[in-house]
């Protein structure tokens, strides 16, 4: 049976698991059901839910680690946990570009190459490994599994400040800080920098890491952040549907106001995108209980399996949202689109279910066992 | 079980009869008015006609620009180098010296404007190369102005820049040199952003790419042509859609977008001119 790890918060599970669905299903070109993903209605989408909840799951499981073993203990843990994040890459990395490269071939549409930047694989082969190695060639979808690697390295040196939050706090916001004033990044082979800026991202992360170790006390009363939430993602909600799809609305706005909400990049986590998923997860958090009776529900359950198993679940989804637009293509129309997005659900769903079997293989898992020895939780999937 | 069984069975059953692709519509691109239209801004254009019936045109862009099948070429994996250590960014020097196909949509729009215009005479000199930047674009628009005289210069760019993710406000600081460029040389431009693709749309951030294309079309002397636009009109209404054609009337598909894009480009110049 498939193993629903209990003892964790299961709306963080949840949550990673919709966002997975989410990239899974607006990484498919012209998708009908993207369309009422997050990104459509709030100024951030599935990256900024999985980097929050990333930060989040590892501000528990390695915080109670440290508090445990110390920082070599539990530093090496999330090192050892990056590692595998890096493997992972590199093999989707070649997986992927098998499959689009064969794909290009055999379908005759060059243009697969170009649109996805391994045209450059082409052009200078040799060079191209090396820099997919360095993570300084990141073809399109390849770009989340780097940054994560990156954010992982940089808590693991920074995890003992865990127990100085505003230490901690003002360190992460320094950096974000001065990315956004300088707009410094990761280096990129094929120019520009990366197409997720860990330099900026990083804040999000530890925002997450130190909600789940050192949860803050509101000094205001919750009605208070509830209005903040609800206006900032009201804004959010204008600019999306009343600003941006006329731009002569644009043009007449104040220019200096405007402009800084006008491009909110997604690159260097513009403030707009950080302050919309900390609403969200802050208006989620008041609204959904930790011990909701729908979270044990059969429709939470697929998705609360594939968050307690993103790596696979991630990889699987890039692998088959190419697969789902080759089918597009291929036969036009309805049933088409909804059959892929079907069959590629319930795909991420088996994927969820298979890692999750591979924890017990069959035996029966015993709830009473000690904490060491429940190997699910002290990692972060 | 059952359940699972029934599903699976409707599944498949809706995966058999599916329709095949339709052949190239009969009406592959109809006129789009908004995009045809501009305010009388190609002043030097509109001169050089009332004094002599005589343009030379400079088309800058990428494979797009050479002929209709370069944005097809197959084979892109084998036919390269294998195992040079070319910086990538590197132009490809090969298509220059490629004359561009009468089929490309440059010279289409200078078929359609001698059909509009009586009399016109009318010179296309196409450069570029494919996977080129709009920053190298540059250097080879600013060498070839300053061997001739050119009356109007068509500008495609925009798609490398925005795979590679690179700076948008580098790429608007090129486009508006450029434009610079151009009107100093006592010329005016029309600027063409990316084909329409859905992939791109969907994967790639277009929006600040296209933002700077329309700033500096904003500047006088200087036009957009609309192409992604146009092409996602044709898509969505049932026209012209490459994404969606079947492998075997691709060919066809690309030379009618051609036809399409050369004659809707044609009016955009010629509205231009009257004002």
């Amino acid at each position: 049976m498939v193993q629903v790890h209990q003892n964790r918060d299961l709306r963080v599970d949840l949550f990673r698991g919709i966002a997975l669905w989410w990239i899974f299903v607006d990484h498919i070109p012209a998708n009908w059901i993207a369309q009422f993903s997050l990104r459509n209605f709030a100024l951030c989408d599935a990256t900024e839910i999985f980097v929050l909840l990333a930060g989040y799951a590892a501000g528990l499981a390695y915080g109670r680690s440290m508090d445990k073993h110390g920082w070599l203990f539990a530093g090496a843990d999330v090192m050892k946990r990056a590692w595998t994040l890096y493997i992972a890459h590199i093999f989707l990395f070649v997986v992927f570009s098998a499959q689009v490269s064969y794909s290009a071939n055999a379908l005759d549409r060059s243009e697969y190459l170009d649109e996805i930047h391994l045209d450059v694989l082409a052009e200078a082969p040799y060079r191209a490994m090396l820099e997919a190695l360095k993570l300084s060639f990141q073809p399109a979808y390849l770009n989340i599994l780097p940054m994560y690697v990156a954010l992982l390295t940089w808590f693991a040196l920074l995890l003992p400040l865990l127990r100085r939050p505003l230490v901690l706090f003002l360190l992460s916001a320094g950096v974000y800080t001065t990315m956004r004033a300088t707009g410094i990044n990761f280096p990129s082979w094929t120019g520009g920098g990366w197409y997720f800026n860990p330099i900026a991202w990083q804040f999000l992360f530890i925002i997450g890491a130190l909600l789940a170790y050192a949860p803050p006390r509101p000094r205001v009363a919750p009605w208070v952040l509830d209005s903040l939430a609800i206006v900032i993602l009201a804004v959010g909600l204008i600019l999306l549907w009343a600003v941006w799809p006329y731009p002569d609305i644009e043009a007449r706005v104040l220019a200096t106001a405007a402009r800084a909400l006008i491009s909110v990049d997604k690159e260097g986590l513009h403030p707009m995108r950080l302050l919309s998923i900390l609403a969200l997860a802050w208006l989620v958090s008041r609204t959904l209980a930790k011990d909701a009776a729908w979270l044990h529900s059969a429709w939470a359950r697929p998705f609360i399996v594939c968050g307690q198993h993103s790596l696979p679940v991630f990889c699987v989804g890039i692998f088959l949202s190419f697969l789902a637009r080759l089918a597009m293509e291929e036969m036009d129309g309805w049933v088409v689109m909804a059959v892929v997005n079907l069959l590629g659900t319930m795909g991420l769903f088996g994927v969820g279910a298979l890692a999750s079997w591979y924890k017990s293989k069959g035996r029966l898992v015993r709830p009473d066992l000690p904490e060491a020895h429940r190997a699910g939780n002290a990692q972060v999937t | 079980m059952r359940t699972l069984v029934r599903l699976a069975l409707t599944v498949g059953s809706l995966l058999l009869p599916q329709p095949g692709w339709a052949a190239i519509p009969a009406d592959p691109c109809p006129l789009a008015d908004e995009a045809v239209s501009a305010a009388g801004d190609l002043v030097h254009v509109g001169e050089q006609l009332k004094m002599a019936k005589h343009l030379d045109v400079l088309a800058v862009g990428s494979a797009t620009m050479f002929s209709p099948e370069a944005s097809l070429a197959p084979g892109t994996i084998t036919s390269q180098s294998l195992g040079s250590l070319v910086n990538p960014v590197a132009p490809t020097i090969a298509a220059l010296s490629q004359p561009a196909s009468e089929r490309a949509f440059p010279l289409q729009m200078a078929k359609q404007l001698r059909t509009l215009i009586s009399g016109l005479k009318i010179d296309v000199t196409v450069r570029g190369g494919r996977g080129m930047l709009a920053s190298e674009m540059l250097d080879l628009l600013r060498k070839e102005l300053a061997a001739k005289h050119y009356d109007l210069v068509l500008w495609q760019t925009g798609t490398v820049e925005a795979v590679r993710n690179l700076p948008p406000g580098e790429f608007g600081q090129t486009l508006s040199d450029g434009a610079q460029a151009v009107l100093d040389a006592g010329a005016d431009l029309v600027l063409v952003d990316p084909q329409y693709s859905r992939f791109l749309q969907t994967n790639s951030n277009l929006e600040p790419y296209a933002q700077a294309l329309q700033q500096v079309s904003a500047m006088p002397g200087v036009i957009l042509f609309r192409r992604f636009d146009l092409m996602r009109g044709w898509a969505n209404d049932g026209g012209i859609d490459l994404e969606r054609t079947a492998r075997s009337d691709r060919e066809k598909a690309v030379v009618t977008l051609h036809a399409c894009l050369g004659q809707h480009l044609a009016r955009l110049v010629a509205s231009s001119i009257h004002g």
